[in-house]
């Protein structure tokens, strides 16, 4: 520093106020978020989809449930137009732009609550293994493996066939994807538990008699934030792609209820006459949403790194 | 080397018993059972219901029912009779020494309760078209990764390294099954060019996997070969797309750390050419954490399969499966859950044993 500079004359200076700016980790993280280019495009691809989804069923001039007159002439739909801007669908011509806005809403709806519940259940399994250790440690990381070493989809399918028959409500898909999607959550805390449990001020709570779940959920939990915030943002994508192919399938929402997944899975029966519109738009809903997320959760994983400098 | 390979074949036992026990209650837990594809049928009266569970064993209590699955308890048995084979010894013991002949731990899958034909047999069917189709896109997707991972590596944040890495957050996001029906649209229904699906063309080649058809195929090798071809295209460019990106990153990095080791400048000391540099000396580092990496990807093959199978079509596991789930035929969803989780446990295997192999570094005493 200057030595020849008095306090008025540094207080002067443009960068004064900066200087003495303490951050504490969440604007450091901010801060580096906001010059992640990708992430903001993603940020920004992700909020614009949130949007369409919410506002867009007031703007569309049509009714999701509105179908039109038979026409033998556009059996398949009929391609995109001034009026139907997305083209219209096959059989009982709904608006697919319709369609895809309110598919676009339930879709997020389910990959933002299905993820929550698995950050959830993830983060007190993997809190209860990496601190406590021993058996309880062993069972469950056991269990966690077994099913890691399965192709989950395959059990989505199943049990989803198996409790809806292909007419489940969306809460029930929210659920089946927040009961398998917790394992890689669970593993990861774990391992950032048992790092940080060596820690001198885990010792220290403990010797001022804090019980063990409080030190848990009080100290260990916020200080394994960072990697359970990325892994839940890259899961809302997982889920979005999941649930629209175990939709896709026949084995997820009730058909009449538009996601993503069932919007393609009526597609499919008029694919080979050529009529594009109808799975395209669908489809590359979920690319932007997913390709959103994405970006941001690259971005968030290089913001919320302390290593990374500001 | 061979103490750790056999200690850890036997360390996989436990985990598949864990993995069977998991999958066989995940099933249980959702209401009903293979009874549940008569719910809709009218003619089928609640007696014939009950005789149906009771001939397939499904009137017993769940754990009597995965006991004789996995092939511990004798389902001849009464009591604790169970446990003891026709020839009076424990039934889990393999058939020569005396035990029992149904059940996982003696080759006996079950029965589908759909079709009534054996588990083992229908999955032996199915195995060759899934193993063709995912091998063939095992090999292309694993050399366009290694491909793009290198080039990228070599200049990172490079032009075309800024191009590689698009492609890949894009190729990352795409749903396996929406870019099937994409190209399913544009090659088959719009362009004609490729069939939309199927593994053979029915009006010229005989079923697959009948003698017919093996006997078509030595007949004319070319025509059989390229009809297989051209149906394979399509569905390996929809597994390979999704799949190549991440394993491209992982590439990148791998590269990227190799070429910046002592051992790689030396060799640019002395003066080696930078192509010998970079695919002699960092490639062949960087190859071990790849190839540990694309085996533990495996499952995430045989997810994409069944994605890939349902959309073209193709007589493989994902397609049998997706019927099994359609008809409620817990049988074959056991049987073809339990393979499954057998490669992926072995796969898990041979990259720890690669490992070992490659990397002196390691030792696994």
């Amino acid at each position: 520093m200057d030595s020849g500079a008095t306090l008025e004359e540094l207080e002067q200076r443009p960068d004064y106020d900066v200087q003495l700016e303490s951050l504490n980790q969440w604007q450091l993280a901010w801060r580096r978020f906001k010059r992640h280019r990708m992430a903001l495009l993603g940020s920004a691809l992700f909020l614009f989809m949130v949007v369409v989804g919410l506002i867009g069923p007031f703007i569309i001039p049509y009714d999701d449930t509105k179908i039109g007159l038979p026409d033998a002439k556009f059996n398949a739909g009929r391609p995109p137009s001034i009026a139907h801007l997305f083209g219209d669908t096959g059989r009982l011509h709904r608006d697919v732009l319709t369609l895809v806005v309110n598919g676009t809403r339930l879709s997020l709806l389910i990959g933002v609550l299905a993820s929550a519940i698995s950050a959830i259940v993830g983060t007190f399994v993997g809190g209860i293994a990496g601190y406590f250790g021993g058996w309880l440690d062993t069972i469950l990381m056991r269990i966690v493996d077994a099913l890691l070493s399965l192709p989950l989809l395959f059990v989505i399918l199943a049990f989803s066939q198996f409790l809806g028959e292909g007419h489940a409500s969306w809460p029930t898909m929210v659920l089946i994807f927040g009961m398998f999607g917790w394992l890689g959550i669970a593993r990861l805390v774990r391992a950032v538990m048992l790092s940080l449990r060596e820690e001198d001020y885990v010792d220290a709570a403990r010797a001022a008699g804090v019980s063990d779940v409080r030190i848990i959920f009080r100290h260990l939990v916020p200080n394994s934030l960072s990697p359970i915030i990325v892994a839940t943002t890259l899961g809302v994508a997982g889920v979005i792609i999941g649930e629209a192919f175990v939709s896709f399938l026949g084995f997820g929402v009730d058909p009449a209820t538009p996601t993503l997944g069932n919007i393609l899975s009526g597609a499919l029966e008029f694919i080979s006459q050529g009529n594009w519109w109808w799975a395209f738009f669908p489809g590359a809903a979920i690319v932007l949403i997913v390709l959103g997320i994405n970006f941001m959760g690259d971005g968030l994983r290089d913001a919320l790194d302390p290593r990374a400098k500001v | 080397m061979i103490r750790f390979i056999i200690r850890r074949l036997i360390g996989t036992i436990p985990t598949l018993f864990v993995v069977s026990l998991l999958i066989y209650s995940i099933l249980q837990l959702a209401p009903g059972g293979p009874e549940q594809r008569f719910e809709q049928n009218p003619k089928i009266t609640p007696a014939a219901i009950a005789a149906f569970k009771h001939r397939w064993g499904l009137d017993q209590p769940i754990p009597v029912q995965y006991c004789r699955w996995v092939g511990i308890c004798n389902p001849d048995g009464e009591g604790l009779g169970v446990f003891i084979s026709n020839s009076r010894l424990p039934n889990f013991l393999p058939g020569f020494l005396g035990g029992g002949d149904n059940g996982v731990l003696h080759g006996d899958l079950g029965y589908s309760s759909n079709t009534g034909s054996s588990v083992a047999s229908l999955i032996g069917q199915r195995v060759l078209p899934t193993a063709i189709l995912a091998g063939i896109a095992l090999i292309v997707w694993v050399s366009l990764a290694l491909l793009t991972g290198i080039l990228a590596a070599v200049k990172p944040y490079g032009k075309l390294d800024t191009v590689i890495t698009i492609f890949n957050y894009v190729g990352f996001s795409f749903p396996t099954f929406w870019l099937g029906l994409m190209l399913i649209v544009l090659f088959a229904a719009n362009l004609r060019v490729l069939p939309a699906g199927g593994m053979w063309d029915a009006r010229t080649v005989p079923i697959f996997g009948s003698p017919e058809y093996w006997k078509f195929f030595g007949g004319h090798p070319v025509n059989a070969l390229v009809d297989l071809g051209r149906h394979l295209i399509l569905p390996v460019i929809t597994l390979v797309f999704v799949s190549v990106a991440g394993d491209s990153r992982f590439v990148r990095a791998a590269m990227i750390d190799s070429l910046h080791q002592d051992f790689v400048r030396t060799a640019r000391a002395k003066g080696l050419a930078e192509r010998k540099v970079v695919f002699r000396h960092a490639f062949r580092n960087a190859l071990l954490p790849v190839l540990t990496n694309v085996a533990l990807e495996l499952p995430f093959l045989f997810g994409g399969a069944i994605a890939t199978e349902t959309i073209f079509s193709w007589p493989g596991m994902g397609l049998a499966y997706i019927q099994a789930v359609r008809t409620f035929d817990y049988p074959v969803l056991m049987g073809i859950l339990i393979i499954t989780a057998l490669v992926v446990v072995l796969a898990n295997l041979l990259a720890d044993i690669l490992y070992a192999v490659v990397d002196p570094r390691i030792s696994y005493g």
